[in-house]
């Protein structure tokens, strides 16, 4: 995260060039989501870690507040056109998957520290377990859809980890929301399974 | 799986997701036949889209979030090294610790709240836990070690840690009896809570670890709640409770955010005991949706344990155990039972083998119960039973005639009651203040009293009619005697009246100890005895409302309510103290009954009643600091007092209460004054407090305690008048003293003052046989006062200072020139007096209980004693002398 953090800081983006950056990732162009993703992943970090620390319960920000606020610190509002906007929210999710999995696996050694079963846990093995061991599980789950659904895997990203509704994931994979609903449903299931057989 | 089955599978399970569960099942069938292994997969995935509804709908981050805190763990919190997290909650995180010092190896669970989250509920729940914890010590609640702040500001408290399984995995070993034995365990220690006042609102499994040894620890009071706090509020406290709560275990009135009370308990407790008998929940709840929860909750009928289990168990729970869980978990708290120590005691009396109370008293059903036990009889009790049978219609029809009979008695009580109620509260409120009104009061309370006697005896089951009783017990009491309102002096009759009420309230105290209004109405009527009663007695009654008062104060720290009633529990513990003579501990409860009175008034500054009781509770210090001799603090004291009490009596110039208080604090400021020496400033005050009472006296003839208060200024008068050397005005203030009291005073310790009073005037005055005949009148009325109340020590000084008075009046009168023929005798007589005062006040200092003021009775006494030894001497010298010259 360190090299994130230095990438960050050297090469201090303009806000034309993520704007540019953007409009290419929506054109399919795969280099462009590599050079994002270092961009956003610090913006996002600060944020969502200012947000962790001062967490209320029953207060949380959405997820697409989060996001949005990162888009306006790196694009600017006036500048940015509806379709980057709905680009940034689908990298941002990626971005948002592997902060949250970072964070949740140091919560989750944290909480197992000295291997005694937490007192909280047990009762309800995978709907009542923290957030925190799901998100881990999920994230590692994922790597595995991705070998044989890779778009619902990516509609797990945008829904999950990206806190995108139907429509949203739907116009960041330039899909149709029918689209987005059989893969959701088809993945809820076989994370599901996944979950409950470990 | 290969990418080709696996799109197989995929468009399998959609094309099954949209047909209902029976088209799945023929459709499954087919699929099963063609391949196999991807019919298997579209099954699994089938069965656990079921049960994803929910699942990844709330998005990571958020999920993340509410995941509290996100720091590393502390790695040291007050003297204790963290060594893991165990568990996280929405109200803090745990921790198991050790001594950081390693002075030695103890492990405890930490419980901290950590920065960010919501504060002022979290920190309040956080430190009612604390409370709560540290008012348990049992053997199977997890203790509370200590507590504090971390260095970041942070409350915190340490626990026992217990090392342990939860109790639904430590019972799959164990049999259905050992099981309802350590069942029996937790109903102890929940019971022992209840007792507290704590409901802890979260029994389950995971909260009641037992350990290796089989101990079960009862842990986690985070979300527990005191007793009938409900009662106000409660829709807000519930409702953020709620979701912290565990749905399987929660009981309906939870769930719907009623009030909670011990029944709630109670049901959580038999969810438990069904899953530890069946080892099935009565119902899972695959969801969080409060709807559904709700729904299953409280509409959804548990079915029998027994029904869930398969033979042999099935056997063993049908019958008894079925019907103890259920009567546990009914959905209605009433129809529960309405003790966790009823539920315990059931169970106990089926491990017994006797009949269980869960189930009603149906013949067939005891004599089945009777028939385990004692096989052969019951054939010959058979029998019996059918040769009675004859003569069951007659039975039936007269108990139908008894029924009716109760149902018209119930309502004639009540309507009893209801006129009774209005007698005392309404009709005696309406005269309350009014001067005058003392002689129509006392007949209507009387009248009231002989009808509360009659319901009382029915001992009326209905609580809320039995405190009804017990609170005109108590108005009456007020009226009849006490010395906080005007009265007839019947002290007796209010004593008797209070003793009732008192009995009342403790029974309703310990019929629903966690019942919080009832512990704070017994707190009451504690407070209300010590005024009625003496010595020891007296202080006995106040410091069980203390207890009660600080128990609850403990529970419930911002409650104004609670706070004053601890307030006046310790200025009835400060008066009782005095009464009994033990005036550093006096003070040291007038000090803190000050400190909560102010506290009191601070939060509502013009609030009569709290100005009163901050005006009072100084005035008891002033007088004990006074008595010790730190005058200057005393009347600084008095000043505020009078301050406090102008501002009341301006408030409500009818009100006699107001103005009784301001007279008050001027004669004891003036006592005060007198006592510094300065006489014309406490004649000064004197005489402003005898312009109050002559003029409450004119309005209220018949009340005694105006009267009293009236003769007593005015016998303050003349002591003041003596000092200042004005012996002729000293002698009409007692004649007008003794004039106005009259023969109903409950004050005992006037008379003897006024003749004291007399005695000294006269002996000034060189008036030796007045003098004398005064000084015998106030000895012998004293040592009647002192005989009726041995153990109150001002009546044993003021018997002290008479002895001395009379000593000094007798010796006078010895040396009065013709007096030389019984001079002798009185000499005698003087010494004896003077004996007696010393040996009072010897005894009393080495009692403790002589306060500084009262010290030079013991040197006046032995120099008194000196003379007359002198004096014998001397004149036995000038008698041998006169023998040898004759």
């Amino acid at each position: 995260m360190t090299d994130h953090d230095r990438a960050g800081l050297l090469a201090i983006p303009e806000p034309g060039d993520i704007t540019r950056l953007l409009e290419a990732w929506g054109a399919g162009d795969g280099r462009a989501f590599e050079r994002l993703f270092p961009i956003l992943y610090p913006e996002l970090k600060r944020l969502a870690s200012r947000q962790l620390r001062r967490e209320r319960p029953g207060h949380t920000l959405q997820t697409t507040a989060l996001v949005h606020e990162a888009f306006l610190d790196l694009v600017g509002q006036c500048r940015a056109r509806v379709e980057s906007r709905s680009h940034f929210l689908g990298v941002a999710a990626f971005v948002m998957r592997r902060i949250l999995a970072e964070h949740a696996r140091g919560r989750a050694a944290l909480k197992r520290g000295g291997g005694v079963a937490p007192v909280e846990l047990g009762e309800h093995p995978a709907a009542e377990r923290g957030g925190i061991e799901e998100i881990v599980a999920v994230d590692q789950a994922l790597d595995r859809l991705e070998e044989i659904d890779a778009r619902a895997a990516k509609v797990v990203v945008l829904r999950y980890f990206g806190g995108l509704s139907h429509d949203e994931t739907a116009k960041a994979l330039g899909v149709s929301s029918v689209t987005v609903k059989r893969d959701w449903a088809v993945a809820k299931a076989w994370l599901k399974r996944e979950l409950s057989a470990t | 799986m290969s990418q080709a089955s696996w799109q197989q599978v995929r468009s399998e399970l959609l094309a099954a997701l949209e047909l209902t569960a029976q088209e799945q099942r023929e459709r499954l069938a087919v699929l099963r036949a063609a391949t196999p292994a991807v019919a298997g997969e579209v099954e699994a995935l089938l069965a656990a889209a079921k049960e994803s509804a929910d699942f990844l709908e709330a998005p990571a981050w958020e999920r993340a979030s509410a995941d509290t805190g996100s720091e590393a763990a502390p790695e040291r919190v007050g003297p204790w090294r963290i060594e893991a997290e165990i568990g996280r909650g929405g109200m803090g995180t745990v921790y198991r610790a050790v001594r950081d010092d390693d002075q030695y190896q103890k492990q405890v669970a930490v419980k901290l709240v950590r920065g960010g989250m919501d504060a002022g509920f979290v920190l309040q729940r956080f430190k009612a836990e604390r409370q709560i914890l540290a008012n348990l010590e049992h053997p199977n609640i997890a203790r509370l070690v200590d507590g504090g702040v971390t260095e970041e500001g942070w409350p915190y408290f340490s626990m026992e840690y217990v090392l342990g399984q939860p109790i639904d995995k430590y019972c799959t070993t164990l049999g259905v009896r050992e099981r309802l034995e350590l069942f029996r365990t937790v109903c102890a220690a929940v019971q022992y809570a209840h007792q507290r006042l704590v409901i802890h609102r979260d029994l389950k499994p995971s909260n009641i670890l037992v350990s290796a040894d089989g101990v079960p620890k009862l842990l986690d009071f985070g979300i527990a709640k005191l007793l009938g706090a409900d009662v106000a509020g409660s829709g807000e406290a519930t409702a953020t409770v709620w979701p912290l709560m565990t749905p399987e275990y929660a009981s309906p009135e939870q769930v719907k955010g009623e009030a909670v009370t011990t029944a709630s308990d109670v049901y959580s407790l038999g969810m438990l005991l069904y899953l530890l008998l069946a080892r099935k929940r009565a119902y899972e709840i695959k969801t969080r949706a409060p709807e559904e929860v709700a729904r299953v909750v409280c509409q959804q009928q548990p079915e029998k344990p027994s029904a869930l289990t398969d033979r042999p168990l099935s056997r063993q729970l049908r019958g008894d155990l079925d019907t103890i869980v259920l009567k546990a978990i009914r959905k209605e708290p009433a129809r529960r039972y309405q003790t966790v120590g009823e539920l315990s005691e059931d169970l106990r009396r089926y491990l017994a083998g006797l009949p269980v109370l869960a189930r009603g008293d149906t013949v067939a059903y005891r004599a089945g119960k009777f028939g385990r036990r004692h096989k052969a009889a019951v054939v010959v009790a058979g029998l019996l039973v059918a040769s009675l049978l004859g003569g069951a219609g007659v039975a039936v029809r007269q108990a139908r005639i008894v029924e009716r009979y109760h149902l018209r008695a119930e309502k004639r009580s009540r309507d009893a009651q209801r006129l009774a109620n209005s007698l005392v509260f309404e009709l005696h409120d309406a005269f309350a203040d009014l001067p005058g009104a003392t002689q129509p009061r006392a007949l209507l309370l009387k009248r009231a009293s002989e009808m509360l006697d009659t319901l009382a005896a029915d001992a009326p089951e209905d609580p809320v009619l039995a405190e009804e009783v017990a609170a005109a017990y108590h108005k009456l009491a007020d009226v009849l005697g006490s010395q906080a309102e005007a009265n007839l002096g019947e002290r007796e009759a209010a004593l008797s009246a209070r003793r009732k009420g008192l009995a009342i309230r403790e029974r309703l105290a310990a019929d629903a100890p966690g019942d919080l209004s009832r512990q704070g109405r017994l707190a009451e009527s504690h407070i209300t005895m010590v005024g009625a009663l003496q010595g020891l007695e007296a202080v006995e009654q106040a410091r069980r409302a203390l207890l009660i008062t600080e128990r609850l104060l403990a529970l419930e720290p911002s409650s104004a309510a609670d706070q004053r009633l601890w307030a006046r529990a310790l200025y009835a513990e400060g008066s009782a103290l005095v009464a009994s003579g033990d005036l550093p501990a006096a003070k040291a409860s007038f000090e803190k009954a000050t400190a909560a009175f102010e506290a009191l008034l601070a939060a509502a500054p013009k609030d009569a009643s709290r100005l009163r009781g901050v005006s009072m509770a100084h005035k008891r210090l002033a007088a004990i600091l006074a008595k010790q001799g730190e005058l200057p603090a005393a009347l600084a004291h008095y000043r505020k007092v009078v301050a406090w009490d102008e501002a009341r009596a301006a408030e409500s110039p009818t009100g006699v209460e107001a103005r009784y208080d301001l007279s008050v604090s001027l004669v004891d400021y003036g006592w005060a004054l007198a006592r510094s020496a300065d006489q014309a400033g406490a004649i000064e005050q004197y005489q402003r407090a005898l312009g109050i009472r002559e003029t409450l006296v004119r309005a209220d003839g018949g009340n005694v305690r105006a009267r009293d208060g009236l003769a007593s200024v005015l016998a303050r008068l003349g002591h003041a008048s003596i000092a200042a050397g004005r012996h002729r005005d000293a002698l009409a203030y007692c004649q007008r003293a003794e004039e106005t009291l009259g023969a109903q005073t409950q004050n005992r310790d006037l008379l003897p003052s006024i003749y004291q009073a007399r005695s000294e005037s006269y002996a000034a005055l060189r008036r030796w046989d007045l003098a004398l005949s005064s000084a015998r009148t106030a000895l012998q009325l004293g040592s009647a006062s002192l005989a009726s109340e041995p153990t109150n020590t001002s009546f044993g000084i003021r018997v002290a200072w008479e002895q001395l008075l009379l000593g000094r009046v007798l010796l006078g009168l010895a040396s009065q020139p013709g007096r030389a023929s019984g001079a002798a005798a009185l000499r005698q007589e003087a010494l004896a007096a003077y004996r007696e005062a010393v040996r009072l006040a010897t005894d009393l200092q080495a009692a403790g209980a002589l306060p500084v003021d009262d010290l030079p009775l013991i040197d006046q006494a032995r120099a008194g004693l000196a003379r007359c030894e002198r004096l014998q001497r001397s004149t036995a010298h000038t008698a041998g002398a006169a023998v040898r010259r004759r």
